[in-house]
């Protein structure tokens, strides 16, 4: 994620931190002293993470199960009804709904929320630790429990908190928030952006902390207007960690299923069953080990191709660094 | 100044909003977990309990062995933290220092590392480990947190560490220091407040695992609180909303302390390691 | 509002933490014979009856065989919990003594051992248990390797007052229930992704049409011809309940048998399908405690009303020790408090379970609730249980898909049943 916080660091700094690029010290330590330093994460990442995915990608062309007893061949059928099922696409449907709604609202409230912050600190107003704390609260809940959190909030009787108060402005007060199968998608990316809007927070706020008080100043002295100042200034000087976040929270929300496995299971029917989940429910619900194998797969070539535009947008702004 | 009232006024009101988006979830299952079994199922429900029943809580302690699952919780991010850092901050200094062939093909390798789900790892090593005996321990868990999120915090402390002069390495080298010596005593100081962010960012993201220690660990007594939690949601026939709701409280109480009492510091911390990246 | 701590104090907790962590870890390492259960039967349920009785049956266990037990459970979520417990199983790694779905013992088979001696010297007789759960009691095999402790049976609960008369079809329950719905009273069932949801509202239409969910050579039935139809029309009576407006959509997400209870408790509920274990937990739940006078007992409608077909579920325990002693050990401990005559007698008490053996019935220590007799009737009569083919668990987690989309009221039957063959390999 730093590498475009140095870059946009480096456009909102005096070059004190840059003047060594990195190839002067080329000859001063020869490369193979690099790698006593390189050696111990190597190792680990090799032992710890290349066995799993090679086993998975092997496993995604068979019909094994989970249970490891059990004969197994190889096939491309756990390929093919992907490919063929209706439901695959459907559930890649949800994910990209998911993904992309998820991730904007989060950017969108947790880079208000760090204006808001930001600003109310820089006039010296009070509450803004309060605010701080409680939004990095539900950061630190772990996913099963916010989705069990969000299960009582969105109980659907007359118990339900959320009905009662949508009762008291005028609604019916009988939303079916998680058993109509657009509501609760709906739902379940509320609670995700309940969940995730902290990290966004974090990193805007971080970000906006570097833009120097008297580039502010400079612009108000001009007879800049505030929503000037926002859409010429911060936001401009602010975008590579905003692209930096984004990505961030992309990728993570891709890979999120805890939250939703407590909160809705997937259900009514597929209606929010992302990618992950699916492969969850493949693995524990079914035993499909090969299936679900393949869903990882996928799951797992989408991932890449994040990581791909993500360098991809690195090295443009390197470049332009 | 009239508008800078208005604007105080305004930033008043957005922080309101704000904390009552983010604080009334919590507050209300903080209100369900004191009422009783029928005052859960009440049509229109009422904001407060009647009388608190903190005896739920006594039921749910005396039950579960929630306590046990945060010990464990707080005991399996101390330790793949530390761990995590005795990895990556080697070979952050070591990408962010060396120039070498292979280092593209190395950062990104660790980089392509950091996007693999748990889901991924999880039956595979379940099976591996298996094999060596370390299933259902802390050692097998704790490799496994230490290989996810140690990517990110080489990441995370490379970009710190560009921003470290390299005189300061060069100068405590010509005083006689080996490398290694170099690293301790100048340059971990030196970067303390990047250690502390990703410290806690590792730290969050250890916390809420939940696919690898359910995989991994067979004794109820090991799990950490995101597993343990998710056994509350039981109902075994009897109406236990109160029950999950002091759970949770549970859960998340000490958390939600942690990063009240200590907020200054971990934003702190975050905002320095990021600026200063 | 912020503490002051230095660096060194922090890691100075941080280690005292850690030290306090990893010896009371090691104090916990199980020892003995590991006897593994999901919560609610387990020492660490939610009912203090259930949790009372256990705790002095093992102390009692303890003190006079000099075994030790140590007690396991698994997570709540049980149809993960099965999958993990096969995963174990498979690689050597099960508790002693688990407890089994019935449903999924059948993959679980091969790794449990074989416990027909031990059987024999506790002086039980594999005939006592209903016809219905002997195969699964031993698998393919000769040997016996499961003991059933506690089965149920699913059935339409109605309340007296607002329906009299049991409707046997479909069309009469929809007529009967059409007025109720509009005064607040609805018809409830589990529709969502769970096992409990097929079991109860789907699979009974589906079997009460005179057909098995696989062909003989394991593959789905319902693939085409008259299987396939069958299986649709069992479909569109969840598809009809909610289009006519006497099923809410939230039995959508409906998952257990038991989301209903607050809705019944509550009041808003005319008739429900619902597991016989639910009728002593609502009388509990009711603030009146008047369940068993207020509501009836009935076999779930079907489509033609001819013929009524049911699911019978339950639990069953395995041993899976490598160890001959720790079998017999195992064995002797939940022989003593969950199969024995006196075991079961008392824990089907608790629990409100019905026992799956026939000679408990009449056993005095058993207390039957009101309605135990008609349950056992149902289940001589109308009972069946899943089968064990090993794509049972992939149908039915598709089909379960196909309830919940049905019951949300957005798919069709037919749609939603050839969205479902598409997911099974």
């Amino acid at each position: 994620m730093t590498t475009s916080l140095s870059a946009e660091a480096t456009s909102t700094r005096p070059p004190t931190r840059q003047d060594r690029p990195p190839g002067r010290d080329r000859f001063a330590h020869p490369g193979r002293a690099a790698w006593p330093w390189l050696l111990p994460l190597g190792l680990l990442l090799a032992l710890v993470l290349v066995y799993p995915v090679v086993e998975i990608v092997r496993l995604s062309f068979t019909d094994a199960s989970l249970v490891s007893g059990e004969p197994y061949r190889f096939t491309l059928d756990t390929y093919r009804s992907l490919a063929r099922g209706t439901d695959f696409q459907q559930t890649l449907g949800i994910t990209f709904v998911f993904v992309l709604f998820s991730t904007v609202f989060q950017l969108l409230i947790g880079f208000a929320a760090a204006l808001l912050v930001h600003g109310a600190e820089r006039r010296g107003l009070r509450g803004t630790v309060v605010t701080r704390a409680v939004v990095m609260a539900a950061w630190a809940i772990p996913g099963v429990v916010i989705g069990v959190i969000w299960g009582l909030l969105y109980q659907e009787t007359g118990s339900g908190i959320l009905n009662h108060g949508l009762s008291l402005l005028g609604f019916s007060g009988q939303a079916p928030f998680l058993s109509d199968p657009d509501l609760a998608l709906t739902s379940v990316i509320v609670a995700n952006v309940w969940r995730g809007t902290a990290f966004s927070m974090i990193l805007c706020y971080a970000g906006l902390k570097t833009i120097p008080d008297d580039v502010y100043e400079a612009a108000r002295i001009d007879g800049a207007r505030a929503h000037q100042i926002l859409g010429r200034i911060t936001v401009p000087l602010m975008l590579p960690i905003l692209t930096t976040t984004l990505v961030l929270v992309v990728v993570e929300t891709f890979n999120t299923f805890d939250m939703v496995l407590a909160l809705t299971g997937g259900g009514p029917g597929t209606a929010t069953q992302v990618l992950a989940l699916g492969v969850y429910d493949e693995l524990f619900n079914q035993l499909n080990l090969g299936r679900g194998a393949a869903m990882a797969v996928v799951l797992m070539a989408l991932n890449v191709v994040m990581i791909a535009l993500y360098l991809r947008l690195v090295e443009r702004q390197e470049g332009v660094a | 100044m009239r508008g800078d009232r208005i604007g105080r006024a305004g930033y008043h009101l957005g922080q309101a909003v704000l904390v009552i988006a983010f604080a009334f979830p919590l507050a209300w299952v903080l209100s369900l977990s004191l009422k009783t079994g029928p005052e859960t199922l009440q049509s229109p429900p009422s904001l407060l309990p009647e009388s608190p029943q903190w005896g739920n809580y006594a039921t749910v302690l005396e039950n579960t062995p929630i306590g046990r699952y945060l010990v464990n919780s707080l005991f399996l991010v101390a330790v793949s933290v530390t761990g995590a850092l005795l990895v990556a901050v080697p070979a952050a200094y070591g990408l962010s220092r060396f120039v070498f062939r292979g280092r593209r093909t190395y950062s990104r390798g660790v980089l392509a590392a950091q996007l693999v789900s748990p889901l991924i790892i999880a039956v595979p090593a379940y099976r591996l480990f298996v094999a060596l005996g370390l299933v259902d321990s802390y050692v097998g868990l704790v490799l496994i947190y230490i290989a996810m999120i140690a990517p990110f915090l080489t990441w995370f402390l490379k970009t710190y560490l560009d921003t470290v002069p390299r005189a300061l390495d060069e100068a405590a080298m010509i005083d006689g220091c080996s490398r290694l010596r170099t690293v301790v005593s100048v340059i971990l100081p030196t970067i303390r407040p990047g250690l502390a962010s990703a410290a806690i960012l590792g730290g969050v993201t250890t916390w809420s695992q939940f696919a690898v220690p359910f995989i991994l660990l067979d004794t109820r007594e090991l799990f950490p609180v995101s597993v343990g939690v998710v056994n509350l949601q039981q109902t075994a026939g009897e109406i236990t909303t109160q029950y999950l709701a002091a759970g949770s409280v549970l859960a998340v109480a000490p958390v939600i302390v942690l990063f009240v009492v200590f907020q200054r510091h971990i934003v702190g911390a975050l905002t320095a390691g990021a600026v200063k990246g | 509002m912020t503490v002051k701590l230095s660096r060194r104090e922090v890691l100075r907790l941080a280690v005292l933490g850690g030290a306090a962590a990893t010896v009371t870890g090691c104090a916990a390492a199980p020892s003995g014979v590991t006897w593994q259960a999901i919560p609610s039967y387990s020492l660490q349920g939610t009912d203090p009856k259930r949790v009372d009785y256990l705790r002095s049956v093992l102390d009692a266990f303890q003190a006079e065989s000099g075994v030790a037990i140590a007690p396991a459970v698994t997570s709540a979520d049980t149809a993960a919990a099965m999958a993990k417990l096969l995963l174990q199983a498979s690689q050597g790694r099960a508790p002693d003594v688990s407890q089994v779905d019935g449903y999924v013992f059948g993959r679980m088979a091969p790794y449990a051992r074989p416990i027909t001696s031990q059987v024999a010297a506790a002086g039980l007789d594999v005939d006592d248990w209903f016809p219905s759960l002997r195969p699964i009691m031993t698998g393919s095999g000769p040997d016996v390797r499961s003991l059933p402790f506690t089965t149920d049976v699913r059935v339409l609960y109605h309340r007296k007052d607002l329906v009299p008369t049991p409707p046997s079809t479909w069309d009469e329950l929809i007529a009967v229930a059409r007025p109720l719905a509009e005064q607040g009273h609805a018809v409830l069932f589990p529709g969502g992704r769970s096992e409990g949801a097929v079991a109860t509202t789907l699979w009974p239409q589906y079997w009460a049409q005179g057909l098995e969910l696989f062909d003989a050579s394991g593959q789905p039935a319902f693939g085409s011809g008259p299987g396939y139809a069958a299986m649709r029309d069992a479909l569109a009576v969840v598809e009809r309940c909610v289009a006519e407006g006497v099923t809410p959509r939230r039995v959508a997400t409906f998952g257990k048998e038991d989301d209903l209870n607050s809705d019944v408790v509550a009041g808003r509920v005319a008739m429900f399908i619902g597991g016989s274990w639910q009728a002593a937990a609502l009388n509990n739940a009711l603030p009146t405690g008047d369940f068993f006078d207020t509501w009836a007992v009935a076999p779930i409608p079907s489509i033609s009303g001819e013929r009524h077909v049911t699911t019978a579920g339950g639990w069953v325990w395995a041993a899976f020790s490598d160890d001959p002693e720790e079998v017999d050990a195992g064995i002797d401990w939940v022989v003593r408090a969950y199969v024995g005559d006196d075991g079961m007698a008392a824990w089907c008490t608790a629990g409100g379970y019905l026992p799956p053996r026939q000679s408990v019935y009449s056993n005095p220590a058993y207390q039957q609730n009101p309605f135990t007799p008609v349950f056992r009737d149902h289940l001589a009569a109308y009972s069946r249980t899943r089968p064990g083919a090993r794509k049972y668990l992939a149908v039915s987690n598709s089909l379960q898909i196909a309830l919940s989309s049905v019951a949300s009221g957005t798919t069709s039957a037919a749609e939603a049943l050839d969205q479902a063959l598409d997911r099974i390999v």
